[in-house]
């Protein structure tokens, strides 16, 4: 084995450390933005009953 | 009278942390500090990180010995980086909150461990994806992955343990003891390339005295990826902890209106 990598090779590994890594920062974006959308939806339930 | 959150003042000498956590523990000053600040990291974040993938992936050269694996670099090191920072943080706010019961401290801990997990998680994964073609293994038992791994361990210890304890004050003052004790990794991790023989993770390469070892073509999409990855976890952290004083505020709601009835 030489100990250099030839440019182009294992360009699929380079792919998929930046595909999971859009994997894990979407999902996170996802759950953060439900995590929002949850509370904002429970604090307008209590405020409109404590409206009424 | 004094604002909830903030600390008494007889307790303790004031820190930088404890400073701006007195600041920010009036609900207002948050909110408004929060609306300019959340905007402001995601669209640097966004054209930090499009420039970052920009360069990282077509702009720089192959490196000469790792050829194209280099570009893992770029998403490997600022997930690495920011693991260890937003630990960092985590624990210097439950050290805040233990010892001045800063309510926004504890918020800012519990909305930053889940972030902080996976970002530890993309490190140890795009690290062994990495490490096959380099090293030819996928994971080595040396001293650096090891304590990564457990940097990841101590993010799903916190989460885990505040999820497991009902009592609020309880649970965020248990992961808050957690959170330090685990503070105690963080130099570990940083120092095992140094402190250990026979590793074969890298030493530092980029934050050393006698300057960067790195080509300025490589430096400059990791700078910006690291800047932009930073920026997108202070987004995510700030937003995080708005929703977090949001459904605090409807339980207190909900609380109050199942007492009346």
């Amino acid at each position: 084995m030489s100990g250099v990598i030839e440019p182009g090779a294992y360009m699929e590994f380079v792919w998929i450390s930046y595909a999971l890594t859009a994997l894990g920062v979407g999902g996170l974006l996802f759950f953060i933005l439900q995590e929002r959308s949850s509370a904002k939806r429970h604090l307008k339930r209590e405020e409109d009953e404590a409206g009424e | 009278m004094r604002p909830s959150g903030a600390c008494p003042p007889d307790q303790g000498r004031l820190t930088g942390a404890n400073i701006m956590f007195s600041y920010l523990a009036n609900p207002q000053r948050f909110e408004k500090f929060s609306r300019i600040a959340i905007p402001v990291c995601g669209w640097l974040a966004l054209a930090l990180i499009a420039a970052g993938l920009w360069y990282g992936l077509f702009s720089s050269p192959v490196d000469r010995f790792q050829g194209d694996t280099i570009r893992i670099m770029y998403v490997h090191v600022p997930s690495a980086w920011l693991a260890l920072a937003l630990y960092f943080a985590m624990g210097g706010a439950s050290f805040v909150y233990f010892i001045w019961r800063h309510n926004l401290a504890d918020t800012a801990a519990a909305s930053i461990a889940p972030i902080g997990a996976v970002f530890a998680g993309l490190c140890l994964i795009t690290g062994a994806i990495w490490g096959r073609p380099t090293w030819g293994a996928w994971w080595v038992w040396d001293a650096r992955l090891t304590s990564m791994l457990i940097q990841f361990l101590l993010f799903l210890g916190y989460i885990a343990l505040r999820a497991a304890i009902e009592d609020e004050r309880l649970a965020a003052r248990s992961a808050a003891i957690l959170a330090m004790v685990g503070l105690v990794n963080l130099p570990i991790v940083r120092f095992s390339v140094e402190w250990w023989d026979g590793i074969l993770h890298q030493g530092a390469t980029v934050f050393r005295a006698d300057g960067p070892q790195i080509h300025g073509s490589q430096l400059l999409p990791l700078a910006l990826m690291a800047a932009g990855f930073t920026l997108m976890a202070g987004w995510m952290v700030l937003y995080r902890m708005r929703s977090a004083i949001m459904a605090r505020k409807a339980a207190n709601l909900q609380r109050l209106r199942e007492a009346r009835a």
